[in-house]
């Protein structure tokens, strides 16, 4: 009979447009919470099998079933694939995509693909600071890795979300052509110093060495922040924009001393290439810098095991101090990177870098 | 079909290209302008003008409006004045051994904008430039008087870095001209100057006019020249604004729009009046139905003069800059000391196949360049046939749509596409991860150029030649295939190379979209001079501008024996 067709045809239009439904309806943005709570599951409790600092065995065969981790990083490339070697040698059954970016690059990728209701990255791995805000929108899960047991707690950040896997150094230096062995700075007052007049480096966005050193050095006392920037400020610095172009135009000459220099990158500079600068070891700032992992993530367990790997002491841990990085643990770093007093600077200064911002801003860029 | 009327088979020609355009460049710029008045930066959580308060509201914007137009107006008359007077010397006059300055002229776009800057100042700082250097050094003083940090060495390095750009579009414009009326000039008496002045430029309004424009936008747009060289010489542009506010502590799409709706304004004004300078077509149509060779003007003894100008060109401003990428090239580190050559070696060189991504970068920047260059080519050149040879109602609006996008930021850019084809309603087009995102990028961010080239080269078209056509009945394509596009190929083909060598360069968008099977050579250059490798990034300059050069030479032999013979 010719009235079941238009029936049946209603029936595969609705059902067609519940799947439709449903498919919109499940690319929905994630909400943003207010608050980080830490998630606890079936998946994160260990069994008594595990040897101490390996995940639970069964969380491991999930992990080869899915058989691929999506890492989203800022290390550079050639960090980053003799990380991805040695994973993939600890196991083969896990392959990992890479996609590699400058941090706020791989940070705005990974937001608005989350943006569009589409989550692609399982682990995504860069500076703690940049990391406070996708932990604080929500997109990410907390993970207590069984490797990163007897890390210091301040290693720990966001409720479980952050863990400290390498850190980077922000401290001073000087162009040794220019510098006679003896008349370096040894602080960071010495900046201020009339002879470095107009041969100061200064990067342009480094409020979050100023937030360091604020909470650090000055131990809060604002007053004291504003008295010494603006001191800096008078001595004439020579603003460059950007990490890379402030180093070169240190080792070129065109300042004698640079403040807020990124030391373990000058170090490899030295190491690597012999070029002509030093920089102090006495007073530092510590960046922590670690992976977080997805929510929704598409690889969850994969993504689990990745993260332990990478902060295990013979895995990832070792591949770093073998790249020459300052990795978590203890004891592994070049000693070269022995300091007198460090600073943290991680995820929960956050919250502080915009006050910081403003305050630079006014004072160094004057804006 | 034959029974329905010409206009309304017009109209549905500017709706589909408006479709196509719209669909293209609607997202990123609704994106753009929705989000200036956006809670956030998101117009859906909730109506603001904050963003226009704190962009517009504050002394400072104006200050930056200021330096900004000071810059743009400098590197556009730099770019136009050096790069019109090499077009004019190359294709109009007997200058000797012209020919071999057009690959030269090319050389300062093939490099990424940062490699340019970077060439000048290590040339012209002070402190640290190789000129700077050497001049103290011979005056016994501590560092030299001059240097690049100053807004005339700002105009300076941009200004050269666009000038090919004019070039290529004036050549263009040179190769079309009819020299018969520059000769009724020169036989009733002018000189060479008075006919330039009276005829030859009166009739380049158009292609100037189209250039001028792109240069005013470029200039307030243009990003690393004001961060490499302003910053540390403290004169903030207005561009520099956009920048920060897209890399401060969090990125406020809010304000960037708000700041970039100066940028949409100006262009706005720049097409109006565009289009008001060249309303009444034939005044610059010259081609037309006399049959013409573009025969060269004989300038007598000024020859000996042009030929040194060229000579000058090739060997300060192409020369310098690249003996200095070839000085850094060949060295760990960068110091002024020539001393340090002792230790040169070919380091830098020997790794470059071996770079992440280098060997696919190639590949994909390539591929990309040529897809692109077509599309854009043929999209534009349609748009601007529609604009300048038809009267059909709304083609004033095709205009705007293919030249907005222009003001949109790279970065802002991604973000959209990002969010455009990972939305539901695009999955059925899943390019996403693909070099065909890219495709779509490139070509929304090069069409205004595209469509500058085009329209300016349209209107060099005198209609008489397409109506001949039709009169002796052919159908529109026939007389759009055999007519119009063997007399516009001049323009066509210096389109299609100007936009094949910027999407090669494109940066700002590229590194959002780009993944590593999808790299692409420009970002591949960028990640190593975050590096810090500058001497792997001037090795590999080097070694592009040589290619080119020889391509660009090679070339120009071949089709030497296709093209109009002298």
């Amino acid at each position: 009979m010719r009235t079941t067709k238009p029936r049946s045809l209603a029936i595969v239009l609705m059902g067609v447009a519940a799947i439709l439904a449903s498919a919109c309806g499940g690319a929905a943005q994630p909400s943003p919470s207010a608050t980080v709570a830490p998630t606890t599951g079936a998946t994160t409790a260990p069994t008594a099998a595990t040897k101490p600092g390996e995940l639970d065995p069964a969380i491991v065969a999930k992990a080869k079933t899915e058989g691929k981790v999506v890492l989203y990083t800022s290390l550079q490339t050639e960090d980053a694939t003799p990380v991805i070697k040695a994973f993939e040698k600890a196991f083969p059954e896990i392959k990992v995509d890479l996609n590699r970016k400058s941090s706020s690059k791989v940070l705005t990728q990974y937001e608005t693909e989350a943006k569009a209701g589409k989550v692609l990255a399982d682990v995504l791995e860069t500076g703690g600071v940049d990391l406070a805000g996708v932990v604080k929108n929500g997109l990410t899960v907390a993970f207590d890795p069984p490797a990163a047991k007897d890390f210091p707690k301040e290693y720990k950040q966001l409720n479980g979300h952050f863990v400290n896997a390498r850190s980077a150094v922000g401290t001073f230096g000087w162009n040794t052509n220019l510098v006679k062995a003896g008349q370096e700075p040894k602080t960071w007052e010495d900046l201020l110093d009339p002879k470095w007049k107009g041969k100061t480096i200064v990067e342009a966005s480094d409020w979050d060495v100023m937030q360091a050193l604020a909470k650090g050095h000055w131990n809060g006392d604002d007053a004291k922040v504003r008295d010494y920037f603006t001191k800096l400020s008078a001595n004439a610095p020579i603003i460059i924009d950007g990490h890379t172009e402030a180093l070169s135009a240190l080792i070129a000459g065109q300042g004698s001393v640079g403040f807020g220099i990124r030391g373990d990158t000058m170090q490899a500079e030295i190491a690597e290439k012999k070029a002509p600068v030093n920089w102090s070891k006495d007073e530092v700032m510590l960046r922590l810098q670690g992976a977080v992992i997805s929510k929704d993530a598409p690889h969850p367990n994969a993504a689990r095991v990745f993260v332990n790997w990478y902060l295990s002491k013979d895995g990832g841990q070792k591949t770093l101090a073998e790249l020459k990085r300052i990795p978590a643990v203890p004891g592994l770093a070049d000693p070269i990177f022995t300091f007198k007093k460090t600073i943290i600077s991680g995820p929960e200064d956050a919250p502080d870098l915009t006050k910081y911002e403003k305050l630079w801003n006014e004072l160094i860029v004057k804006k | 079909m034959r029974g329905l009327p010409r206009v309304d088979r017009g109209v549905l020609v500017v709706l589909g290209l408006a479709a196509i355009l719209l669909y293209l460049t609607g997202y990123p710029l609704a994106m753009l302008v929705l989000g200036s008045f956006g809670v956030d930066g998101e117009i859906v959580k909730g109506f603001t003008l904050e963003h226009y308060a704190e962009a517009y509201g504050s002394a400072r914007t104006y200050t930056l409006l200021g330096n900004s137009l000071i810059y743009a107006a400098g590197t556009g008359l730099l770019a136009l004045t050096l790069g019109t007077g090499l077009a004019w010397i190359v294709e109009r006059t007997n200058t000797p051994y012209r020919r071999m300055f057009f690959a030269v002229s090319l050389v300062p776009i093939i490099v990424p904008g940062i490699v340019n800057t970077i060439a000048w100042i290590f040339l012209l700082s002070g402190r640290i430039g190789v000129l700077g250097k050497a001049y103290s050094t011979v005056f016994g003083l501590e560092e030299a008087p001059f240097t690049i940090y100053s807004m005339p060495g700002m105009i300076w390095a941009e200004g050269l870095h666009l000038s090919p750009l004019v070039f290529l579009l004036m050549t263009a414009a040179f190769k079309s001209m009819d020299p018969s009326l520059e000769e009724s000039s020169l036989m009733s008496g002018n000189g060479t100057l008075a006919t330039l002045r009276r005829v030859t430029l009166p009739l380049m309004v158009p292609a100037l006019a189209s250039t001028g424009l792109i240069m005013a936008v470029r200039g307030l747009e243009s990003f690393e020249v004001p961060r490499l060289i302003g910053v540390p010489a403290r004169i903030p542009v207005f561009t520099a604004e956009i920048y920060r506010s897209l890399h401060g502590t969090t990125a406020d799409y809010g304000l960037a729009g708000a700041l970039s709706a100066t940028l949409f304004a100006v262009s706005l004004i720049g097409i109006v009046a565009y289009q008001r300078v060249t309303r009444r077509a034939e005044r610059f149509a010259t081609i037309t139905g006399k049959a013409f060779r573009p025969r060269i003007i004989d300038i007598g003894r000024w020859r000996y003069v042009t030929a040194g100008a060229l000579t000058l060109y090739a060997l300060l401003i192409v020369g310098l800059p690249f003996l200095v990428l070839v000085f850094v090239s060949l060295l760990p580190y960068y110091t002024p000391d020539l001393g340090l050559l002792a230790s040169a070696s070919l380091d830098n060189y020997a790794k470059t196949l071996e770079w992440p991504g280098v060997q696919r970068g190639v590949v994909n920047s390539m591929l990309l360049g040529g897809i692109c260059a077509t599309l854009v080519t043929a999209l534009t050149a349609t748009v601007a046939w529609v604009i300048t040879k038809t009267k059909i109602p709304g083609r004033g609006m095709l205009d705007a749509l293919a030249f907005l996008p222009i003001t949109v930021p790279g970065l802002v850019l991604g973000v959209a596409l990002i969010l455009q084809y990972l939305s539901p309603a695009f999955q059925i087009v899943p390019i996403y991860g693909t070099l065909w995102i890219l495709v779509i990028a490139y070509v929304i961010r090069y069409m205004p150029y595209g469509m500058r080239a085009n329209s300016a080269a349209m209107l060099q078209l005198h209609r008489e030649l397409e109506e001949a056509g039709s009169a002796a009945g052919a159908s529109w394509w026939r007389v759009f295939r055999t007519v119009t596009l063997p007399l516009l190929r001049p323009s066509l083909v210096a389109a299609w190379i100007y936009v094949f060598i910027v999407s090669v360069r494109e940066l700002g968008a590229s590194v959002l979209l780009t993944n590593q099977d999808t790299v692409v050579l420009a970002v591949t250059i960028f990640e190593q001079y975050e590096l810090g490798a500058y001497g792997r990034v001037a090795a590999l300059s080097v070694m592009l501008i040589v290619t080119l050069v020889i391509v660009v030479m090679i070339v120009q032999r071949v089709s030497a024996r296709f093209g109009i013979r002298e």
